[in-house]
């Protein structure tokens, strides 16, 4: 199941024109009595599953980034597809290695406070996140990137080291540029109001219940593709509905006007629906993935980890743990810029294969309970999870079946989500699980490359330990690719490679639907961060 | 004065009860294998982040995380003699303004909770009690919603009123309306075990022979029940709601995170699956606080309906009043004392 908005831009006649295409291709629907032209003024109540703990979209890459994205703009637009429009800056360079950038901004912009964006103000964004007193866990962060202010409305951004997915990274919610009088002379308010230059201006978080922001009149610098000027709606209101079931109700009582995040068990019935409009986009990245961890047995050696790569059945897995809502992936969901169309090094379901690899690898005795031993030891590993999460521990329990098949014991230890995050530092576990999205292949670097593994001083997102010369060059060179198809081509090479040295187990891809009554309509997508942009969106009621 | 030596006792015990609560809550949080400057970073959401080392190390120089346990607790401790809670490690804002701004919702919503387990409770109780077919079905229903859990009854709630009839708004917003559905799903829970000891205590009660003296003199069954009957069956009620509020907080927790309500209940959720450390203490020394300044006003109130424990008090002070089971059901020298003042509740409280 492929579920995908046509990676078209955000004009109100093409972005009905998609809903139309995406309802058909659903099997039905009817029309949205929201009309084909938009319709002034007017609130959104949209239900939103997490409520951002601190909403500074700086900080971190959590929960503020998936409501902030009204009151920010970023430099750039990310197209979806390894494109890139302009924003806030006009037009970039990148350099031949693509370490250093040159952004040419607006002169028109505008703070919400009154503030002029110019080179300055964006270097203080810049400078915010590589100062560590500032805590910054973003990717942004992670690259240290210097800015020189070159003249009023330039400046030049050089990278620690080549990152040719900068422009995705900053495209998206969490680089939103803010008020330089904020960041500087008030920093404690970032937590809870932000200052940016978005189509809307922040009004009010009432914790625990709902955040509103309401239309800046004086908004006309909108992404390339977009009508440019204010926002159609005068204001929006995120209510934060963190049980699925009652996100879902809002949606049938009508008191949310539109609901995202839509449980995986209501996707295709919502998705199928007449009474709703609504859409699903499949989240780019390394997706929902066991990671084995290679430094501690028996995943320490590659043919064990060849053969859980082959012996679940991940088919039958994903489709009964997401009721078949969400599909299965290879190391890349197949919605990333970077995913390779024409893998050839595809995963095969492959018992036979995984028990020879098995025996191959010493486990070939049995145990009373008909688990594989050696030397009188039984293969056996452990996966700590989050036991909030019942996605995942719906997902484990079917791998922990499969893999008993195989004669692998796989101990489920539910832990809290703290102790989950301690214990992936300090490479406590055998398996970790985990949902990883980025709108780019680099983070296949984030993952696998050996520059992200834990090592006591630098805290990595290297879940397997993976350190492999040949992947680490492949992935370099993908990095220092300024050109979008030199980088494709290098990330697809990692692609085909990524099956043999089985770090992980690939699983599904998830995917990010959200459902709107009917009288709603204009809604787009951020491709950036995934996330539905509600900057053209309006309500005819 | 006996009385106000009493209260200063009781005031003395709570002001332990919360210094224990506290370091309760701070051991059983840092005991956790998890390190605090990794929740402080935002990792305990699941996300995987990269940290470098310099941003690590301004953390736990910043929280003094790297002095010994014992040290940090002390610290803890001498911010906290001085009202201050720290910051929330997650939200990034002192904990008394976020704890500031739950309140209201949470009171708000177990105000409407008590006073309608209370309605519910005494209705129940005294319209059914003593007559035998209305008492056991009353008594089923009640057994039924008392182990009924919270979550399930709230959501069936929600199902029916909001999503099927439509009649009343599911999502807080602000509006008395919007309370109605999550106040009833935690007082019903709280009236169930209330009415079922109140109807038991006024059926012990309605058999002593005073009721049937007063019942000889020509007053109605309810007249008997209200002016009689009542005030004698109230001691074990009273002690019931002082456990029925924990009761409650529970629930409003659970309330508040099915109806996606903003309040302390959902905060502390949020808090500790977050790890958060600073608000779980904050919020659970407000809860201990709550409960025993309840269960003291209970007390209170324990003596204003029976004046016995003041005599009680005075030949064993320092003997609570939820120690005296005996006034449960009205002794035969209680039926005697009543028979005496006959209708005379009135001037047995100007007497007091």
């Amino acid at each position: 199941m492929r579920i995908t908005l046509p990676r078209r831009r955000l004009l109100p006649a093409a972005a009905t024109t998609a809903l139309a295409l995406v309802l058909v291709s659903c099997g039905g629907g009817q029309s949205a009595d929201a009309g084909d032209e938009p319709v002034e003024g007017g609130q959104l109540t949209v239900a939103l599953r997490d409520e951002p703990v601190q909403l500074n979209p700086l900080v971190d890459q959590g929960s503020g980034a998936h409501s902030v994205r009204p009151v920010v703009d970023s430099l750039v637009w990310d197209n979806g597809d390894g494109t890139y429009s302009p924003w806030l800056a006009e037009s970039w360079e990148v350099s031949e290695d693509a370490s250093h950038y040159t952004f040419h901004l607006r002169d028109d912009v505008t703070f919400h406070d009154g503030e002029h964006l110019d080179a300055e103000a964006v270097k203080a964004n810049f400078d915010f996140v590589v100062d560590p007193e500032n805590r910054s866990t973003g990717s942004t962060a992670k690259l240290q990137p210097e800015a020189t202010v070159v003249d009023e409305y330039t400046l030049e951004v050089q990278l620690e080291a080549p990152e040719s997915s900068f422009l995705t990274l900053i495209a998206a919610p969490y680089f939103g540029i803010l008020s330089p009088r904020q960041l500087q002379d008030d920093p404690e308010s970032l937590a809870d109001t932000l200052i940016g230059t978005g189509p809307f201006v922040f009004d009010e978080w009432v914790r625990g219940q709902s955040l509103t922001y309401t239309k800046n009149e004086d908004y006309a610098w909108g992404p390339e593709g977009t009508h440019g000027g204010p926002a159609y709606l005068d204001s929006i209101r995120y209510v934060f509905l963190p049980e699925d079931q009652t996100r879902y109700n809002a949606l049938l009582t009508g008191e949310a006007d539109m609901v995202d995040y839509i449980p995986a068990e209501y996707n295709q019935e919502v998705l199928d629906s007449d009474e709703y409009t609504s859409d699903s986009f499949l989240l780019p990245g390394v997706g929902y993935t066991l990671h084995l961890n290679t430094r501690q047995e028996p995943f320490d050696d590659v043919r064990v980890r060849q053969a859980l790569l082959h012996g679940l059945d991940r088919e039958g897995i994903v489709a009964s743990s997401t009721f078949g809502a969400y599909p299965v992936q290879e190391y890349l969901a197949e919605t990333t810029p970077d995913f390779k169309q024409d893998l050839e090094n595809t995963i095969e379901f492959d018992p036979d294969l995984a028990n020879q690899l098995l025996d191959e690898a010493g486990w070939d005795e049995r145990d009373s309970e008909g688990y594989r031993t050696r030397d009188g030891e039984r293969l056996s590993t452990e996966v700590p999870f989050n036991s909030e999460n019942q996605l995942d521990q719906r997902t484990l329990e079917q791998v922990q079946i499969d893999a008993r098949e195989l004669g692998f014991e796989v101990n489920l230890l539910p832990v809290p989500a703290a102790e989950h995050s301690e214990r992936m530092y300090n490479g406590d576990y055998g398996i970790l699980a985990s949902f990883q999205s980025e709108s780019t292949g680099m983070q296949l670097w984030r993952l696998y490359g050996s520059d992200n593994v834990s090592d006591g001083e630098t805290i990595g997102s290297n879940a397997s330990f993976l350190s492999d010369p040949e992947l680490d060059e492949l992935l370099a060179q993908a990095r220092q690719s300024a050109d979008p198809e030199e980088r494709a081509g290098y990330y697809g090479q990692a692609q085909e490679l990524l099956p043999e040295l089985a770090p992980a187990v690939p699983l599904h891809s998830r995917a990010r639907t959200f459902a709107a009554q009917p009288y709603v309509g204009g809604v787009g997508w951020d491709y950036a961060w995934p996330q539905p942009y509600l900057y053209e969106a309006w309500v005819n009621r | 004065m006996r009385q106000l030596s009493r209260i200063g006792l009781r005031l003395l015990l709570a002001a332990f009860t919360l210094l224990g609560a506290a370091t309760a809550a701070f051991f059983a949080l840092r005991l956790v294998p998890v390190d605090p400057a990794f929740v402080i970073l935002g990792a305990a959401r699941g996300d995987q982040v990269d940290i470098s080392p310099e941003v690590l190390a301004a953390v736990r120089a910043e929280y003094g995380l790297n002095e010994p346990l014992l040290v940090q607790y002390g610290m803890f401790m001498g911010r906290l003699l001085q009202g201050d809670l720290g910051m929330s490690y997650v939200q990034q804002v002192p904990v008394t303004s976020l704890i500031a701004s739950q309140v209201q919702p949470t009171l708000a919503l177990a105000g409407l909770g008590t006073l309608l387990a209370l309605v519910l409770s005494l209705s129940a109780a005294i319209l059914t009690a003593g007559r035998r077919l209305p008492s056991g079905l009353a008594s089923v229903l009640e057994l039924t919603a008392a182990s009924t859990p919270v979550f399930w009854l709230g959501f069936l709630l929600m199902l029916i009123f909001a999503v099927q009839l439509r009649a009343l708004p599911m999502i807080d917003d602000g509006s008395l309306a919007s309370l109605i559905l999550p106040a009833v799903t935690i007082a019903l829970p709280t009236a169930a075990p209330l009415a079922q000891v109140l109807r038991q205590s006024l059926e012990d009660v309605l058999e002593q022979p005073f009721i049937t003296t007063a019942r000889a003199r020509g007053l109605s069954i309810m007249t008997v029940k209200l002016r009689h009957a009542l005030r004698h069956a109230a001691i074990p009620y009273l002690t019931m709601i002082g456990f029925a509020f924990g009761a409650l907080l529970g629930g409003a927790a659970i309330t508040e995170t099915l109806f996606s309500r903003p309040g302390l209940g959902r905060l502390l959720i949020m808090s500790v699956s977050n790890q958060d450390l600073p608000v779980v203490i904050g919020v659970v020394l407000l809860s201990t606080l709550a409960f025993v300044l309840v269960n003291t006003l209970v007390d209170i109130v324990y003596t204003l309906v029976d004046h016995r424990l003041n005599e009680k008090t005075a030949a064993t002070p320092g003997e609570g009043a939820a120690a005296s089971p005996d006034t449960r059901t009205g002794t035969g020298a209680d039926a005697e004392a009543d028979m005496r003042t006959g209708t005379g509740t009135d001037a047995e409280r100007s007497g007091a």
